[in-house]
């Protein structure tokens, strides 16, 4: 679920006619100051972080003078919550509470409808006041019943005309919720002030992923549950998903290094949800950390699982890739295989990998890959398995190879560390061949990238190249030419790498697929500067 | 049985004339699913693979009457209305192959299915399959890989039911459990999202209703409380049947969302210790690793005696096949036992049982019985007795002679038999689509024929004008209860044949006309028709074979049409 930060949850809130308090996001202390001055008396200053308890962080904090409140805006902007660097913190108006209510509203998958729980007495320890909550459950369509509702509310120990505004509250949070297509929304307290109005004090508001894209209003930037704000990779990696829409790639980073007592960080690569977590678990087991979830099915193209593999070695610190799913995909295995032979090879990978393409046609896929990386002659091992070569099998197998690359390659060195240098995975800018640029000028626009032709060897590699091209290249007067219009070949990207991969593993270096994975590289640039 | 769908369950396709919508049809016919129709807005009266697309499934049912199944090949964005055009449309069950479908669309659409008594099965999932029987969706790939991977239960035998949260592991749950040796009567991948219309614990109480499921297994994950509703379920004794499962996700974290969106650890609920326990609690058996499961199960239905394991040989042989099982002093065919047919069921009744594996009733016996007498022989003038009748005079042998006659059985040649039953299957179709009479069909069928000069299988006939097997075989067939009506073959046929008459060209529906209307309406596979016809006509040929060889000189010059007959006058 998209999660909305505070201040951004506030504002959908306010658009909904539900009361909030007065006040601002700030990105500085200076702006702190500036909206404390504005609103005048008294304030709270909060920083914006998923997690909960922020209190107990010193996360919140009352200023008497603006002064006051950038002082506490310096600190909480110094701060960092989880992994992640405090970028805001929200300054509102102090409020003088009366008496405080929890709700929550919530998607119940028992009864596939919504539904809205109500409680006295807001704040922290809801949870341990269960036996007090009211649950109410909604009509998709209309919300709440208006009986049960004002029962709730007739039961809280209110004043007479406070009551009918807490019930147009909850009619509104209904009424947002369903207007931004919310899998949550909790405002946790709703106040009542002392001078009699009812507002929403806090909220937490995630919108459903799915959703997302009815709500260019909300300014989401990745509709995906993480338990942390995106990484730069995860955005790259989401950016590349949503301009491919042949089957579905998910990208989430969970450990930058190996926790202690580990074998060590790997990258992994799943396919289809429950496999890979199934996968993730026996990878686990065998006593690896992980330093990505990745998962990259629903009959993907190449051009995704490639994508995907370019991803996942972006990571520096991994000494292995490990690839598997259900093992019994219902999807044709043998594009996916294409993509990671191509990535591989691009990356000159050097840690060990191995890969379970079990599943339709998991025969011709085991051989493209396989093939692929003999051929390439990579520094590392490949290994490639099948259906019948169980994850845990597979997972143990994995362990071996990287325990003898690791030997390998500190005998040689004078480390006297587990995971040497020269066993460890270092990001790299991709392998590309010297024909595959300016001012060469036989190449061909495909979807989100390139083809390029070797202009010196064309004549003679000419019969093996469109041999292997699906019928989409021909030769026209010792010159390489389509046999499609140039609209037609954009989406033929899946043919042109099996026929890259193809031609390679037969020894022809005369075509390159370049595939644009936006932001990458300047990533890439990004990480070898620090690295150094 | 199975849970769901089987084969006679009458399925459509929304989204039918896509490129996926395409593909998966292809896909599901190949498996032997009784895809009848498909609903693409704005593309209805063109069809895919010969089935009549529409543009709603309300002109889908007006068309082709009850639809039991829908299956949506329709991107997310588009699910909603075409879920609600199903449903109002009155399909009870909807099959919601998209993934990342809004879900507030998916409460939309279980409001609308609880209004209307109807049930969905996803948003997000592969699909069903009742192996043997038919798939849904895109569970299993190609059929081959279907078939090789989902091991059916026995005739009237029992299989596990298997239930998962991963569309991935629901092939891979079935396909280590076949390679354990054991037999799956339905899997259902009830999709990943976090609205879904059948959850764990419905789905469970299916399988426990159903005869042909002595077990159930469960591919389960973190997030959500279905695993806790069947522990609950199991607790309280409303299942009952032996329950094996496993939990995927004992790595995954809180708050971050695995590829499933109903994955995700919210406070303490759904995690895997909690899950876990509760199964084990409750009486379930909850393998820790995935690659333990296979053997989880095997020990579990062992201990419960269960029919759905597969015996050793049945384990060890590199292919099957269900005609005839024997074993030291048994044969039994279809499931019957040879001495107790011998004698009890006619040499029809017999054929029918072996290429239907079903013992037909007494009625259709006799109709059986009358369709091999039917064509037992028509003299020494058709291609297959002058075959056998020349290749005998060249002194080859009885085997020889009666092969040569057998092929020249072909497409001109009793091949008529199946290509008027596919031709009435036609005019049925074009009936039902159109929604205009057979009569009114056959009456411009009958005037096209004339001005193309086409000729049409199974009316007319060389020498009879009032072929004296027809009637006969019409009779009989009224006896077995099969019927002229609009929705018969025997029905399309008479349609033909009366709107011939209508113009003045008599062309009666000839013997091979009235088997392929027969047998069609008997429910046959018209890939059998012709070898219906071998088997009858093999008498002849073995009888005209022995006569060349015992009263003619070898090397004879055959004339074609010049001889006559020497036997006893007709009674």
């Amino acid at each position: 679920m998209a999660r909305l930060h505070e201040y951004q949850g506030k504002a959908v809130l306010s658009r909904g006619h539900l009361p909030i308090p007065r006040g601002g996001p700030a990105a500085t202390p200076d702006e702190a100051a500036s909206v404390a001055r504005q609103l005048g008396g008294p304030t709270v200053v909060k920083i914006q972080s998923w997690s909960t308890g922020r209190a107990a962080i010193g996360g919140v904090a009352f200023a008497d003078t603006p002064e006051q409140a950038a002082d506490h805006a310096r600190r909480m902007l110094a701060m960092t919550v989880g992994n992640f660097p405090v970028s805001h913190v929200l300054v509102e108006e102090k409020l003088s509470i009366a008496s405080e209510m929890f709700v929550s509203f919530s998607i119940s998958d028992r009864e596939r409808a919504p539904v809205i729980l109500l409680a006295f007495g807001g704040g922290s320890g809801i949870e341990d006041r269960a036996a007090s909550v009211k649950r109410l459950p909604c009509d998709v369509h209309t919300g709440p019943d208006a009986t049960a509702l004002a029962a709730a509310v007739n039961s809280m120990p209110l004043a007479t005309d406070i009551k009918p505004k807490v019930i147009d509250a909850v009619r509104r949070i209904f009424d947002i919720a369903r207007s931004t297509e919310a899998r949550s929304l909790e405002i946790n307290p709703l106040v009542v002030t002392t001078d009699g109005r009812v507002i929403a004090a806090d909220c937490r508001v995630t919108i459903d992923d799915y959703a997302v894209f009815r709500h260019p209003e909300l300014n989401i930037e990745i509709a995906r549950e993480l338990d942390h704000p995106p990484t730069e990779l995860e955005r790259i990696a989401y950016r590349s998903e949503q301009e491919d829409h042949r089957g579905t790639f998910f990208f989430a980073q969970m450990n930058s290094a190996a926790k202690p007592g580990s074998k060590g960080l790997i990258g992994f690569h799943g396919a289809g949800g429950g496999g890979s977590m199934m996968s993730m678990d026996a990878i686990t087991n065998e006593g690896f950390t992980i330093a990505n979830f990745c998962d990259t099915s629903g009959n993907p193209s190449p051009a995704k699982v490639y994508r995907a593999a370019r991803i996942i070695l972006s990571q520096p610190g991994l000494i292995g890739y490990f690839g598997s799913g259900s093992g019994v995909a219902n999807q044709e295995q043998f594009w996916s295989a294409y993509g990671l032979a191509k990535a591989f090879w691009e990356m000159n990978l050097s840690i060990p990998a191995v890969i379970r393409l079990g599943g339709n046609t998991e025969d011709r896929a085991v051989d493209i890959l396989q093939g692929a990386c003999r051929a390439a002659n990579l520094p590392a091992t490949v290994e490639v398995y099948r259906k019948s070569d169980p994850p845990a099998q597979i997972a143990a197998r994995f362990a071996t190879l990287v325990a003898e690359f690791q030997h390998h390659a500190t005998k040689g060195g004078t480390g006297s560390s587990l995971a040497s240098d020269a066993a460890t995975w270092t990001p790299r800018h991709p392998r590309r061949p010297p024909f595959a640029s300016p001012p060469n000028p036989l190449s061909f626009p495909i979807k989100s990238g390139r083809v390029w032709i070797e202009p010196n060897t064309w004549n003679s590699h000419a019969p093996a190249i469109i041999a292997r091209s699906n019928g989409l290249l021909k030769d026209d007067h010792g010159k390489p030419a389509l046999t499609t219009t140039p609209e037609a070949f954009l989406s033929k990207d899946s043919d042109m790498i099996a026929a890259e991969v193809e031609c390679r593993r037969d020894g022809i270096d005369g075509l390159f697929v370049e595939l644009e994975i936006p932001g990458l590289e300047q990533y890439l640039a990004g990480i070898s500067k620090e690295g150094r | 049985m199975a849970i769901l769908i089987n084969e006679s369950s009458r399925v459509i396709v929304q989204g039918i004339t896509g490129r996926e919508g395409q593909a998966r049809t292809r896909l599901m016919l190949d498996y032997g699913t009784n895809v009848i129709g498909g609903v693409t807005p704005g593309k209805g009266g063109t069809e895919v693979f010969g089935l009549p697309v529409f543009c709603s499934c309300a002109e889908a049912t007006a068309a082709l009457g009850t639809i039991d199944i829908s299956v949506l090949f329709v991107p997310a964005a588009g699910i909603k209305d075409a879920a609600l055009d199903a449903i109002r449309a009155g399909v009870k069950l909807i099959v919601v192959v998209a993934d990342r479908v809004p879900v507030w669309d998916a409460m939309e659409i279980a409001h609308a299915a609880k209004a209307h008594n109807a049930r969905f099965v996803g948003p997000n999932t592969l699909g069903i399959a009742s192996p043997g029987k038919a798939v849904v969706g895109m569970i299993g790939g190609r059929a081959e890989s279907a078939r090789e991977w989902f091991k059916p239960p026995l005739p009237g035998g029992t299989g596990v039911g298997i239930i998962s949260r991963s569309g991935g592991m629901s092939s891979s749950t079935a396909y280590y459990l076949g390679q354990a040796g054991v037999r799956i009567s339905s899997i259902v991948h009830i999709g990943g999202d976090a609205v879904l219309g059948l959850r764990i614990p419905e789905v469970a109480k299916m399988f426990q209703d159903d005869p042909a499921t002595d077990a159930i297994v469960v591919f389960g994950e973190i997030g959500g409380t279905q695993e806790e509703e069947l522990a609950d379920l199991i607790a309280s004794k409303q299942i009952t049947k032996p329950v094996a499962a496993y939990v995927g996700g004992k790595a995954a974290t809180a708050g971050t969302r695995f590829s499933h969106a109903g994955a995700i650890i919210e406070g303490n609920t759904g995690t895997h210790a909690g899950k876990v326990a509760a199964l084990r609690t409750a009486g379930a058996v909850v393998a820790d690793a995935f690659g333990e499961l296979p053997a989880v199960v095997v020990q579990m239905l062992r201990a419960a005696n269960s029919r759905s394991l597969m015996s050793d040989a049945e384990r060890r042989a590199v292919w099957t096949s269900a005609i005839t099982r024997i074993r030291p002093n048994e044969v039994a065919v279809r499931g019957h036992d040879i001495a107790s047919l011998m004698g009890n069921v006619s040499f029809g009744a017999a054929v029918y049982l072996i290429l239907t594996g079903k013992l037909p009733t007494a009625p259709v016996g006799k109709l059986m019985d009358a369709i091999l007498v039917s064509s037992i022989d028509h003299g020494a003038t058709p291609p297959s007795a002058l075959a056998a009748r020349t290749v005998a005079s060249t002194g080859a042998s009885l085997s020889q002679s009666v092969a040569a006659g057998i092929m020249s059985i072909n497409k001109h040649h009793g091949g008529a038999i199946e290509d008027g039953a596919r031709y009435m299957s036609l005019l049925l179709a074009k009936a039902k689509t159109s929604n205009r009479s057979l009569d009114d069909i056959a009456a411009e069928e009958v005037a096209r024929i004339k001005s193309s000069g086409d000729r049409i299988s199974g009316f007319g006939h060389r020498i009879h004008t009032k072929d004296p097997r027809t009637a006969k075989l019409f009779e009989l067939a009224a006896a077995a209860g099969l019927s002229d009506s609009p929705s018969t073959h025997i029905g399309a046929a008479r349609a033909i044949e009366r709107a011939f008459a209508a113009i003045g060209k008599p062309l009666p529906i000839n013997v091979d006309g009235a088997l392929g209307a027969i047998l069609s309406d008997l429910g046959m596979d018209p890939r059998v028709f012709n070898g219906i016809f071998m088997i009858a006509r093999t008498p002849g040929l073995v009888a005209h074979v022995t006569e060349e060889q015992t009263r003619e000189k070898p090397m004879r010059r055959i004339d074609p049409v010049n001889h006559a007959y020497d036997g006893p006058s007709p009674m």
